[in-house]
């Protein structure tokens, strides 16, 4: 088919014997271009695709530590592997340093990397960070990976753990759309996801993005976790725990698995025989010091009163409020417990307390959805400020002075109030801002994913701090 | 080449009829998913059927705007009332500026008599209360809403006169803000055990067109959460007789209600011939009155564990009713709540004294995932143990547009008492109940006197529905309607004990209860096996108990007080023998 049209128009001319070698000679030409085009074609193919897919099946095959000595003879593609394995493993704090000096490698000129190179080695690096608890570093990395190369899904997802960290959930929703755009398939964006909308009370979203994390890569205990989560947040105590069983089976040495399954079974007992394992269980993670006591305590009272045991749920409420006074619903259970084994006068003391705390985290609730809507209105902020000061909420007190100073830089108060706080903020430590114990739990759990310390029980309960 | 061709043909033919294949098995998966059009074509079976196609109602409820504002949120209540005294519950419907009423012809058919009642339709109405203010025998009627209230004088069964502004229950005006008075529920109620009955009234939240409508970012608006609303307080007026009310919110020992307050329920709980007030409160603690005598309240919601669940948390109310589901002879109080808020049941454990034990009877699973409206406890069965019916309806129209993974529409739901526990049996219970509406209201009746508890649901999207208990059961069971004599003439608040012999049930006389309704006074009893009631013991509001034995059963009796016999009431069989 190919021969069959002259090669130039002038060929046409000339002799049939002549038409015919000059014929073969250009067929010959034409196939000998060809198959040059073709090796050249394969070659840049090669390059380009078959031989990154073919390193990348490569490096995914190796073990961690054959992925860390090829790491450390500063290959790129070994580096961002690690990086990504650790994370997933729970273990992103050890990524940091090979990463590091990777990247100390590029910017000496050592190593030649291409500019998407460089910006993948600096995100992986910002979102191990990031996973490492040390989030405000984390974002000299993602920052520029995100500048150099648009299309680096590990900096945005970076960047989404950082506005995570720093409340920002609605914005950190944008950037795991950009890196959900750009990787589909990580898991760990689908995971963020789901965290974000348990904070944020949406357990149906939640719901489906821990199953995208899932099936993803079922073997990441959080996921599971945030699974269980969306459906305890809805009061579907019985189906979270077999979630929460899945966490701990992937991670028994995990404190949050045990003190979720803890949780869940506390909350899921129906009959006798799940109270007396739920209490058990609650015992436990309360001997072995998993689950911080206050709370734990408050949970096992609570248990104790739905199924009539009233002086045990006095007991374990008292021991609640002697680790911290500052939480409202022990006043209410402890309420109800005094009232049940007879001290009246106790139950009526400690129903006044509750009522008192209870209405000024309502109030403080209230307010926030106000601001929600009216995000500009200074009032809002000082009047929330003053709620989270009588709330002992140091922190979130600050936070809303110094806003009203932004909208009103000549308020009297907010400046003094702002200037008393900051002054004890290096000093105080205080109690989180949501009140009740499964949600305290829940918090713990959420500090736990993000901090490095997988082994050790959470800390977040703090004694009540003195008034500044 | 031929070949080829043939080849060809052949693998095109199997990609087509693949294709073919997979298209033609989409609409028969659409066709599965919805279980509402093979409801329709299939003959009603079930607990309970729906009888509104053939009943004549034609009332319906379409939201004339989207997204919808947290007024038209609340919705539009229903209830009964045997307005002419024929011995068959008439219907009422309510809605934005139309008050709907319904004669029961019988056999399950209605004919619209509004235009002969007299009754004004200008109004956002959205609840009701049915009661005889004045004791004349015949029922009068209550209705309110956003800044409307009205009192209905019953005048010999024949009409309605509107009697608000004598009986000085009118509507406040607006306040310096614009935001008007607004009345959600209300219950007729003798507190004062005078024999004249009281009204309670919720109010809701302070909105008007100063406060703000929708919530949400520009482009996904939705009816903002009630913590946006300053609650406002319900009144308690007294009846001062010679058709007076007074406001005596304040005096009486009410005035440290929650606010937005959206249904309430009324029973002596603590049975020391005292009436006591239980109120759903939106989003804010649920408040209980207890009545400490001459008309006075203390409010005990703190002290007697009702004000939160079981972990102190505030939950949205929104239905409320009062029930002995554990036949213990203490009645019980279950609330409807937010979705992914508990449903919240609250067992009546010692005197003044109640526990969430909402996980335990297996109530939380089920309900959590709703918003919860109307609700009422009833013996479907009849098997002498209380089983729960509830509502639901998200209040953002736009839930699904959103994307905010809720739906608008919402499944009812039935709960089969096990003893001291629920099953969900709402699969088995009829094809009403597979399909979703925007549910409200519920009120339970038995509107054509079989003496099977039937159900009627008001929905704001759509037409309503109208149960019929169709659960066939050889249990017996014995219906009570109540006249009193020093008491309030429907004898509500009255309490009625039937000792079986080892079991005890205890029922309320009352047509409070759920949210935005008005049920069934008569007291009914489902008595399992029983042929008769050994013994049968009625306290009335003013105290007097009067005392029955071996009182004969399925059927409905008339118990006068004072009065050392019950007679059969008149209407027994009465539809079934106007459909003949």
């Amino acid at each position: 088919m190919l021969s069959s049209k002259p090669s130039h128009p002038v060929a046409a001319g000339t002799s049939q014997v002549a038409s015919r070698s000059s014929g073969k000679q250009g067929e010959r030409r034409v196939r000998l271009l060809l198959l040059a085009g073709l090796v050249i074609s394969l070659a840049v193919y090669w390059f380009v695709i078959g031989a990154p897919r073919w390193r990348a099946r490569r490096l995914a095959q190796m073990n961690t530590a054959d992925l860390t000595r090829a790491c450390s003879q500063h290959d790129l593609a070994a580096c961002t592997l690690l990086g990504n394995r650790l994370i997933r493993a729970r273990q992103a704090e050890r990524a940091v340093a090979p990463l590091k000096e990777c990247l100390n490698a590029i910017q000496a000129g050592s190593v030649h990397a291409s500019t998407a190179e460089k910006a993948q080695v600096l995100g992986v690096l910002g979102l191990a960070l990031a996973l490492s608890n040390q989030v405000p570093e984390s974002a000299s990395y993602f920052r520029p990976a995100i500048y150099q190369d648009f299309n680096c899904a590990p900096a945005h997802l970076a960047f989404a753990f950082w506005l995570n960290s720093n409340n920002a959930y609605a914005i950190a929703l944008k950037e795991l759309d950009t890196t959900l755009t750009l990787d589909p398939d990580n898991d760990l964006a689908w995971f963020l996801r789901a965290h974000i909308y348990n904070n944020n009370k949406e357990p149906e979203k939640a719901r489906d993005a821990a199953q995208k994390a899932i099936a993803l890569n079922p073997s990441f205990p959080n996921s599971w976790q945030e699974l269980g989560d969306a459906f305890g947040y809805s009061g579907r105590y019985e189906e979270c725990l077999p979630y929460y069983q899945q966490e701990l089976k992937l991670d028994p040495d995990s404190p949050t698995a045990q003190a979720d399954v803890a949780r869940a079974l506390a909350l899921a007992a129906k009959d006798e025989a799940q109270y007396q394992e739920a209490v058990q269980r609650i015992t436990d993670v309360l001997n072995r010091n998993i689950v911080e006591a206050g709370p734990g305590y408050t949970l096992l009272g609570q248990l104790h009163l739905r199924f009539g045991r009233y002086k045990e749920a006095r007991a374990a409420l008292e021991k609640s409020l002697k680790l911290d006074d500052t939480v409202p619903e022990v006043y209410y259970s402890l309420s109800q417990a005094l009232r049940l084994t007879g001290d009246i006068k106790g139950a009526e003391k400690a129903t006044a307390q509750y009522k008192e705390m209870e209405r000024n985290f309502r109030e403080a609730r209230t307010l926030q959805k106000q601001l929600s809507e009216h995000p500009d209105d200074p009032d809002l902020h000082l009047a929330l400020a003053k709620k989270w000061e009588h709330y002992k909420s140091w922190s979130n007190a600050l936070r809303e002075y110094q806003a009203t100073l932004t909208l009103r830089p000549q308020d009297r108060v907010a400046r003094a109030r702002a200037a008393a706080l900051a002054r004890y903020s290096s000093q105080i430590r205080e109690p989180v801002a949501k009140n009740f114990a499964m949600a305290r739990l829940l918090n713990a759990n959420a500090a736990i994913i993000l901090s490095p310390n997988q082994g050790r029980a959470p800390a977040l309960m703090a004694p009540s701090a003195a008034q500044p | 080449m031929k070949s080829r061709h043939i080849l060809l043909y052949l693998a095109g033919s199997l990609l087509a009829a693949a294709l073919l294949a997979l298209w033609g098995c989409q609409p028969h998966s659409a066709v599965r998913l919805t279980p509402a059009a093979t409801a329709q074509s299939g003959p009603q079976t079930g607990i309970f059927a729906d009888q509104l196609p053939a009943s004549g109602i034609d009332f319906h409820i379409h939201q004339q705007k989207s997204p919808i504002t947290i007024l038209e949120s609340v919705g539009h209540g229903a209830g009964v009332i045997d307005y002419d005294g024929d011995g068959l519950l008439d219907l009422v419907f309510l809605g934005s500026n139309q008050i709907k009423i319904y004669h029961n012809d019988g056999n399950w058919h209605f004919r619209d008599v509004t235009a002969s009642m007299g009754l004004r339709q200008e109004g956002y109405w959205q609840g009701l209360a049915v009661g005889d203010y004045d004791n004349d025998g015949h029922p009068d009627l209550y209705v309110c809403g956003y800044g409307c209230s009205a009192l209905y004088h019953n005048e010999h069964g024949q009409r309605f006169r509107e009697v608000t502004q004598e009986a000085g229950l009118q509507a406040n005006p607006p306040d310096k803000d614009g935001n008007a008075d607004w009345r959600t529920s209300a219950a007729f109620v003798d507190v004062d055990n005078d024999g004249r009955l009281d009204l309670y009234v919720c109010r809701y939240a302070k909105f008007g067109p100063k406060t703000i409508q929708l919530c949400g970012d520009p482009g996904k608006k939705l009816s903002c959460s009630p913590e946006m609303y300053k609650g406002q307080i319900g009144s308690l007026y007294i009846n001062l007789g010679g058709g007076h009310f007074r406001d005596e919110t304040q005096a009486r020992g009410l005035s440290t209600a929650s606010g937005r307050g959206l249904g309430v329920a009324v029973a002596d709980y603590n049975e020391d011939g005292n009436i006591d007030i239980a109120l759903a409160n939106d989003e804010l603690p649920g408040n209980l009155f207890k009545g400490i005598g001459k008309g006075r309240f203390q409010d005990v919601s703190r002290e007697s564990g009702t004000a939160y669940d079981s972990t102190g948390k505030t939950h949205g109310g929104m239905g409320i009713d009062w029930g002995d589901f554990d036949g213990d002879g203490k009645l019980d109080l279950f609330v409807t709540t937010y979705e992914n808020e508990t449903k919240t049941l609250y067992r009546h454990i010692q005197t003044d004294m109640f526990m969430d034990v909402s996980q335990i009877a297996n109530l939380v699973q089920p309900t959590s995932l709703w918003v919860g409206w109307g609700t009422k406890f009833l013996d479907y069965d009849r098997d002498g143990h209380l089983d729960l019916f509830m509502t639901s309806g998200h209040v953002m129209d736009n839930i699904a547009i959103l994307g905010k993974g809720g739906l608008y529409a919402q499944p009812i739901q039935l709960f089969h008492n096990e003893g001291n526990r629920f099953t969900e049996v709402s699969k088995e219970a009829g094809p009403a109940f597979l399909s979703n509406l925007v549910g409200r209201a519920a009120c339970l009746a038995d509107i054509d006197n079989d003496g099977r508890q039937d159900l009627i649901v008001s929905n704001i999207e759509g037409k309503p529905l109208l149960l019929r208990n169709v659960y066939e059961s050889p249990n017996h069971w014995l219906g009570l309607q109540l006249v009193g004599k020093q008491s309030n003439r429907m004898g509500l608040g009255a309490e009625v004990r039937a000792d079986l012999g080892g079991h005890k049930l205890v029922r309320i006389c009352t047509t409070t209860g759920s949210v935005l309704s008005a049920s069934d006074p008569r007291v009914y009893f489902g008595l399992g096996a029983h042929t008769t009631v050994p013994r049968l013991t009625i306290r009335w509001p003013s105290g007097k108990t009067d005392t029955f034995a071996n009182v004969p059963v399925d059927r409905y009796l008339i118990a006068t007080e004072g009065e050392k016999a019950l007679v059969p009431a008149a209407y027994n069989g009465l539809a079934s023998a106007r459909s003949e």
